[in-house]
């Protein structure tokens, strides 16, 4: 049962290749910047020139040609490197945290920020004997 | 002179509550961001994906040898397979190499060795197995797309695939002779 487990493409390109070089470079620019370099700290595949990233960007190159769309090109790296390959983690399990806590964090701050306005100012009071007494001090001196 | 100020009486101390709450409140807004990285934390950032492929049809490829002849995997079903990958540029693919020699001459007959040289040109790849010596063939593989289609993250990596042309299992690191006798046992 586990031998009939099949990769990936072994789906039918879904979309259709695009009519020039220069279309095809881009495309493959485009998905291979969203790909992480195996053999580089923080670099896409698209920025290195590693014999790593060049397969890969080979491969992707391929890809597109024969049609494959670019989720399906992303599908058919995930297959193969996990998640990890890509560079903007997917937002599922627990990297939704990573997507909804500062909007979280930033709607607590509001409503924290809220109640407390609506609270009642106390008003801070003033002796005003004390100032009627030290004025009339004042007064007595410049007489 | 002691000048009298008007005094400001202090506003009532019911400081305590709003406190707690905004505390109460900012740690749960904190709380996610610290499990995520705590989490992060504990993993290395450089460990490659393991195995990927495992128990998964293992990728077809039809390639040639550094010495001019085709190879097909679909017609080594029947026949365990051993795929390592290695450069020439790569030291611990040096101190690994007698090991798959070994094990190569150990097993001849039974499983098919091969080397997938990672290296840009195939005089490179020559060159170093005239050197160091070679008991089985080695695919020179085009842009790296094959590597690629096994999700080869570098060198050396050495895949065992079984009879029914299942990747067993990858190894990402330069392999001892009884850990490639283990892998091989394990199929055989």
């Amino acid at each position: 049962m586990i031998a009939l487990l099949s990769l990936a493409l072994a789906q039918e390109p879904a979309c259709d290749p695009p009519p020039t070089d220069e279309a095809v470079e881009a495309l493959t620019y485009d998905i291979s910047s969203g790909l992480r370099c195996p053999v580089c700290q923080g670099m896409s595949v698209a920025d290195s020139s590693t014999e790593a990233a060049i397969g890969m960007k080979n491969q992707v190159e391929k890809l597109v040609r024969e049609g494959y769309c670019p989720e399906q090109v992303e599908d058919y790296f995930i297959e193969r490197y996990t998640t990890w390959i890509l560079l903007e983690p997917p937002a599922e399990g627990s990297n939704w945290l990573i997507y909804t806590a500062p909007a979280v964090a930033v709607l607590l701050g509001l409503i924290v920020v809220a109640t407390r306005r609506k609270r009642p100012q106390v008003p801070v009071a003033v002796r005003s004997d004390s100032g009627d007494a030290w004025r009339q001090k004042v007064l007595d001196e410049l007489d | 002179m002691s000048a009298q100020q008007p005094v400001a009486e202090k506003p009532p101390a019911d400081r305590p509550g709003p406190n707690l709450w905004v505390l109460g409140l900012g740690l749960l807004a904190c709380a996610p961001l610290i499990w995520v990285l705590a989490n992060a934390f504990g993993k290395d950032p450089r460990a490659l994906p393991q195995n990927t492929l495992g128990g998964k049809s293992a990728p077809v490829w039809t390639l040639t040898d550094l010495d001019g002849v085709e190879h097909d995997l679909e017609a080594l079903r029947g026949t365990p397979v051993v795929l390592n990958v290695w450069a020439s540029w790569c030291r611990p693919c040096l101190a690994e190499h007698p090991n798959l020699l070994q094990a190569a001459d150990r097993y001849q007959g039974r499983v098919a060795f091969f080397g997938l040289s990672y290296d840009e040109d195939e005089d490179t790849a020559r060159g170093w197995l005239a050197r160091y010596g070679s008991n089985y063939p080695t695919l020179f593989d085009p842009g790296h797309l094959t590597a690629v289609d096994y999700g080869v993250t570098g060198v050396p990596e050495t895949y065992f695939i079984n009879r029914e042309g299942v990747v067993h299992n990858k190894v990402v690191a330069p392999m001892s002779f009884p850990a490639i006798v283990e892998q091989l046992e394990e199929m055989l």
